[in-house]
């Protein structure tokens, strides 16, 4: 049985619903990121989950308990808030100790809690600190170590990272997902940004309207999206309009203007979407001609828009050090066959 | 260049200094001067250094019931503005929209209205024959009217409806900057709303529950309008004390010592709560 079970999730305001009928199943342990663009449902269904917000309808179920009738301050999880919501007149180590006070634990236990949480979160020496006192990821990091002091059964992240500097968010990243290996706790991670879901999480799921459009390990998802939303949506992609023209095991003949190519997937009817990744795309002695429009340079890659007949691509190289197709160059694009992927509009 | 910018603040700043020097400081030194001199009702007022009025105001009982009162009554319409104020200040921040501005506009909407409008307002409400005790006797609740006017506590009730929208106000103005998660927060360790309220809420309102203190504790500790109507003659306040002095008695010399006396002792409360509040408070206010 999973630890956290979601049946059915649906809240409604007014006439629009936020979440519209949301399954899931976290196993112990588990690092779960919901993902998706703002509006999606993904912040609603982890309200729903701390009890902050009441479903409309649906079950939450953790380790086997229905959750509905259990109030917020009874649900033993800890949460990490966007905005960190530390309390300002507490130093760090009363802010931390907060909810071992909550909870009756015993000052001499406590003190020996709130300093092992602190290690763990490498900030033992500002334990005497205020929070304005601090730098974001110095807070971000008490805001951790307050959620995780209670040992609660589950561990809901609400987009911590989008407060930080784009350094501080990567070093974060993995920084927290490191204790959350280490302390072996089911978390929910909710983020807009793809590049957290995929780098932190054991499985993603991409919301869009309220619904999961899909579920899977971040490789697999990334792969196989399924859908042109979840294939844009996760890394970026060239979808191409195509007719499809014939099919055989698994792949399907389409044509896109004057030219044909092979692809992966199946739809019923006679149009399709084809996606090509970027990054998979490369430039060859075949393929599909073009004319490179621009070409942008991003450090680790370089970034092409190329005319072709089949429409405009990306095409994202890695900088090896050697020369690039300089603008208005001609070149053939060219991609292995399992790249091309046919996905769901 | 760069002298005009140096002196574009004075520039910008000299009207407010000359309004407040002609108005404000000019007669201060004025006041000050004048209760040194000496004045007996033969002679009228004559220039002249003394002490005199200070040892009156100081020496007399009369003038200690006076000063006395006047604190008790500021001090017990601040306590009672902070018990009303506070959770209304809370409760219109939680409010949705809409409903926030218009809650916001009735708590403030007395503002708009005259003291002495408001106060006459009371007489009529609270007087032995006004509309509360009219009502109460006709129906037999109470033999004889219940005192309300002429009373100190007539005088508290008036005040705190006059002074409490300053403290919603500077309440409110704390908890806008309370970051709304911060509650969430505290329910989510396990504590009880009304842990929440006790220890995260109400700190963090304490500046603006402080500074609304001071606001109320001043303008009730100098007020005249409304201790002089619902208090009348017999509950005198240090304010009406300064004024029948000066326009009864003509006594302008003790007058002026009364009022230097108000002020100085009110500069004072105010500079020593300033100075608790900021050591107590002090990672609150950062």
């Amino acid at each position: 049985m999973p630890f956290l079970e979601i049946q059915g999730l649906v809240k409604r305001y007014g006439s629009v619903a936020a979440v519209d009928g949301v399954d899931l199943a976290v196993e112990r342990g588990e690092f779960l990121s919901l993902l998706g663009p703002s509006g999606c449902g993904k912040s609603t269904t982890l309200l729903a989950i701390a009890g902050f917000v009441e479903p409309s309808a649906g079950s939450i179920r953790i380790d086997g308990r229905e959750m509905a009738p259990v109030k917020p301050n009874r649900r033993n999880i800890g949460i990490v808030f966007q905005s960190f919501a530390l309390f300002p007149h507490m130093t760090v180590a009363e802010n931390v100790g907060f909810g071992l006070e909550m909870r009756r634990v015993s000052a001499a236990e406590r003190g020996h809690r709130i300093a092992e949480a602190l290690a763990l979160v490498r900030l033992d020496e500002l334990a005497g600190r205020y929070p304005k006192q601090l730098s974001g990821g110095q807070q971000q990091r008490v805001a951790l170590a307050r959620a995780l002091v209670i040992r609660p059964d589950l561990l809901l992240l609400d987009e911590p990272m989008s407060s930080l500097d784009a350094k501080l968010r990567e070093e974060m990243r993995v920084e927290i997902r490191d204790i959350q290996r280490r302390v072996a706790i089911t978390t929910i991670l909710v983020t807009h940004d793809q590049a957290e879901a995929l780098l932190m999480a054991d499985r993603v799921a991409v919301m869009d309207r309220g619904r999961i459009a899909r579920i899977g390990r971040p490789y697999e998802v990334y792969e196989d999206p399924g859908s042109a939303f979840v294939s844009n949506f996760l890394g970026r992609t060239n979808l191409i309009a195509a007719t499809v023209v014939g099919r055989s095991g698994g792949r399907l003949r389409l044509r896109v203007g004057e030219v044909e190519v092979d692809a992966t997937g199946d739809v019923n009817g006679s149009t399709a979407m084809l996606s090509l990744r970027p990054e998979r795309l490369s430039f060859g002695s075949d393929g599909v001609p073009g004319k490179v429009e621009s070409c942008l340079f991003m450090g680790g890659q370089w970034l092409y828009r190329v005319a072709t007949p089949i429409g405009e691509l990306a095409v994202i190289r890695p900088n090896e050090g050697g020369a690039h197709v300089p603008e208005g160059g001609t070149v053939r694009v060219t991609w292995p066959p399992e790249a091309a992927r046919v996905v769901h509009e | 260049m760069s002298d005009r910018r140096i002196l574009a603040p004075y520039a910008l700043s000299a009207p407010a200094t000359a309004v407040l020097t002609a108005f404000m400081a000019a007669p201060l030194v004025m006041v000050l001067m004048l209760s040194f001199n000496s004045f007996t009702m033969a002679t009228g007022i004559r220039p002249g250094f003394t002490w005199a009025n200070y040892a009156e105001v100081l020496g007399d009982s009369y003038f200690h019931t006076i000063f006395g009162r006047t604190f008790l009554l500021a001090a017990v319409v601040t306590a009672v503005s902070v018990l009303i104020g506070a959770p209304e200040a809370y409760i219109i921040h939680r409010m949705r929209p809409p409903w926030r501005s218009i809650f916001l506009l009735i708590v403030l909407g007395p503002l708009l209205v005259s003291v002495i409008v408001r106060t006459l307002g009371w007489a009529v409400l609270l007087g032995n024959r006004g509309m509360v005790n009219t009502l109460m006797m006709r129906l037999g609740l109470i033999e004889r009217p219940a005192e309300f006017m002429y009373t100190f506590t007539g005088m508290a009730v008036a005040l705190v409806h006059v002074l409490v929208p300053f403290m919603v106000l500077s309440v409110w103005a704390s908890l806008r900057r309370l970051d709304p998660a911060v509650e969430a927060a505290g329910l989510s360790l396990g504590a009880s709303q009304a842990t929440v309220l006790r220890r995260i809420v109400l700190p963090q309102a304490m500046p603006g529950i402080l500074s609304g203190s001071l606001i109320v504790f001043t303008l009730a500790a100098s007020a005249f309008a409304t201790p002089a109507i619902v208090g009348g003659r017999r509950l005198k306040v240090a304010a009406m004390a300064a004024y029948d002095e000066f326009l009864n008695s003509q006594n302008w010399p003790l007058g002026a010592a009364i009022v230097v006396v108000l002020l100085i002792a009110m500069v004072t409360i105010v500079l020593g709560y300033n100075r608790i509040v900021e050591r107590r408070f002090h990672q609150v206010f950062q």
